[in-house]
């Protein structure tokens, strides 16, 4: 081999080892470079986001805080009720429970108020996508939980049942079996309960998450720890079984509840959007949404893994409640209406237009998850790791959280967390 | 231009095989190692990771931001990290001269301290000092009692 060429392998090998070392540890977490995301069919390109939407969607929840502020002063804007319940979702996921209820409350306020006839006369003329924003069913569920989860964490727990049973009456179902099936209200009803010490309540509320859900081992456990604090042990022994049965690892708590763990609540990818369909594009229909993320895993330092089950999918709740035929009963009355106007004056036929309203909850959550994690009663670093449907670890959402402390399950603390891109920049949060 | 020599064709790999090294190093990706598992250690109590013995209270010069009930003013006195002589109206009547909010303060519950008006949290010179929500990066830099690299 002559000198040059010698010479040369160095330099490649120079550089190959810049490619590839950089400083590698065993426990470094890739990230891509925007340039190549794409190309390399992971990750996300880092463009500066200029909607709030597209700061949400990108992981910076503090900053599309900063952007949707100012338009929620707009108290004439149609949007104002979708703008509060998308500023409730980002409250939500910054840990602010205050401004969450601050948001939440008007939002359903307005989805559910009266509307004087003049208004009622606007929405039947209006061009749909130009209405005030009247929400769909299973939004208003969604929101009323979401209201309670907050008030139950700023320990209001009166205001906290009464949303908690507002979700339950919005759940209006397509079918009989589809009408008050959205377990997380029920489940964190009855988790207000053993806090309230109203255990007796909290096992109607366990019962009812279990009838719903019954391959969910966590609804289970609280079944059994309520019956037990309720002084009924034949149904903490039938329910301690199964929830042995389905609990994965299993082995983890102790019957008596003395386990010392902390409860997570996490909201995973995106709600359903709203599109027009295919064959008439005169009608909405729900499409479902594509995110990477199937399971979740959360682990506490020292400890086993345990899976963040799903409890909930809004596009299931979606397409379940009201839906299609709602929407066909809304247009039949809308079109009726302008159809006789135009035919009486015909100058006002293109004013009358009927655009189908796309407008949705969007950043809500895809899926509701819940775990409870053995956590020791001293402050511990838990992690929680998402990953796809091939089984592939999501370095972007991975998710470290310090000092969590463990209590017995009816005093233990619930955290939520909502799985977002690019989680390892927390100063975005 | 044609490459018929040997050499020239080795010349033309080697160059090539350079050029991809050199791409592949400016678009490889960028390893960024995790942040450690253990924390830095609790600087300040609260009620989110529960009370350290012997902690005095915040508003007395010391490290407990735990929510100033009666009970945990009764705790402190037995730990003898108040004054004995001090009664629970006038501890917390401490908190009201210097503007504190705590979790006392119902309507600012669970606000993370990110309110306007009060934030931030005490620990960071602000005049809130409701318990942070955990899993939070606030109630990971009050309770360390300094900002904590995220990455």
């Amino acid at each position: 081999m002559t000198v040059r060429r010698l010479f040369l392998l160095v330099i490649i090998a120079i550089f190959v080892s810049l490619a590839c070392g950089n400083g590698v540890t065993r426990e470094a977490v890739a990230q891509p470079p925007p340039e190549m995301a794409k190309f390399f069919g992971f990750g996300q390109p880092k463009v500066e986001p200029t909607t709030w939407w597209e700061a949400y969607r990108s992981g910076q929840a503090a900053k599309a805080e900063k952007m949707i502020l100012p338009l929620e002063s707009d108290n004439s804007n149609d949007d104002l009720p979708l703008l509060l319940l998308s500023s409730g979702s980002i409250c939500l996921s910054l840990g602010d429970y205050r401004e969450t209820a601050r948001c939440l409350q008007p939002a359903v306020g307005s989805l559910e108020g009266e509307l004087g006839s003049l208004a009622v006369a606007e929405q039947v003329l209006s061009s749909e996508s130009g209405r005030l924003y009247r929400g769909f069913p299973h939004e208003r569920v969604l929101a009323h939980t979401y209201l309670g989860l907050a008030y139950m964490q700023q320990n209001k727990l009166t205001e906290a049942r009464v949303e908690f049973a507002k979700a339950a009456e919005e759940d209006k179902g397509t079918k009989p079996e589809y009408q008050d099936d959205f377990a997380p209200a029920h489940f964190l009803d009855g988790l207000r309960a053993l806090r309230a010490k109203d255990y007796q309540y909290a096992r109607v509320s366990f019962r009812k998450v279990v009838e719903l859900q019954p391959e969910f081992a966590l609804g289970w456990y609280s079944l059994s720890r309520a019956s037990l604090l309720d002084g009924d042990e034949s149904e903490a022994e039938d329910a301690w079984n199964k929830f042995e049965s389905l609990a994965k690892p299993p082995g983890l708590f102790a019957k008596d509840g003395s386990t010392p763990c902390a409860i997570f609540m996490v909201d995973v990818g995106w709600g359903p959007e709203r599109v027009k369909d295919e064959y008439t594009e005169e009608f909405g229909k729900w499409k479902e949404p594509d995110y990477p993320e199937s399971k979740v895993l959360l682990t506490s330092v020292g400890g086993q893994p345990v899976e963040a089950t799903k409890m909930a999918d809004t596009y299931f709740q979606a397409s379940t409640t009201g839906g299609f035929m709602e929407d066909v009963k809304k247009k039949v009355v809308s079109a009726g209406v302008k159809g006789l106007i135009s035919s009486l004056i015909p100058s006002t036929k293109k004013l009358l237009k009927s655009n189908v309203d796309t407008r949705a909850w969007s950043i809500a959550p895809g899926e509701i998850r819940f775990a409870v994690v053995p956590v020791p009663a001293q402050p511990t670093t838990v992690e929680l790791k998402t990953y796809d449907k091939k089984g592939k670890e999501l370095p972007r959402d991975y998710q470290m959280l310090y000092y969590i402390v463990g209590r017995p399950y009816e005093e233990a603390q619930l955290i939520y967390t909502r799985i977002l891109p690019d989680a390892n920049n927390r100063e975005s949060r | 231009m044609t490459f018929s020599r040997k050499s020239d064709r080795w010349w033309i790999a080697v160059l090539a095989g350079a050029l991809v090294s050199m791409a592949m190093a400016g678009c490889a990706p960028k390893i960024v190692p995790k942040r450690s598992l253990t924390p830095p250690p609790v600087a300040y109590c609260h009620d989110a990771v529960g009370h350290i013995s012997g902690n005095k209270p915040w508003i007395l010069g010391g490290n407990c931001c735990c929510t100033p009930t009666k009970e945990r003013f009764a705790g402190y006195q037995q730990e003898g990290t108040v004054p004995g002589i001090m009664t629970y109206e006038e501890f917390l009547q401490l908190f009201k001269d210097k503007g504190i909010i705590t979790d006392l303060d119902i309507e600012y519950r669970g606000c993370n301290c990110r309110d306007a008006q009060y934030g931030p949290h005490v620990v960071f010179g602000g005049h809130c000092m409701v318990t942070p929500t955990p899993g939070t990066k606030v109630f990971e830099d009050v309770t360390a009692g300094k900002r904590i690299d995220t990455k």
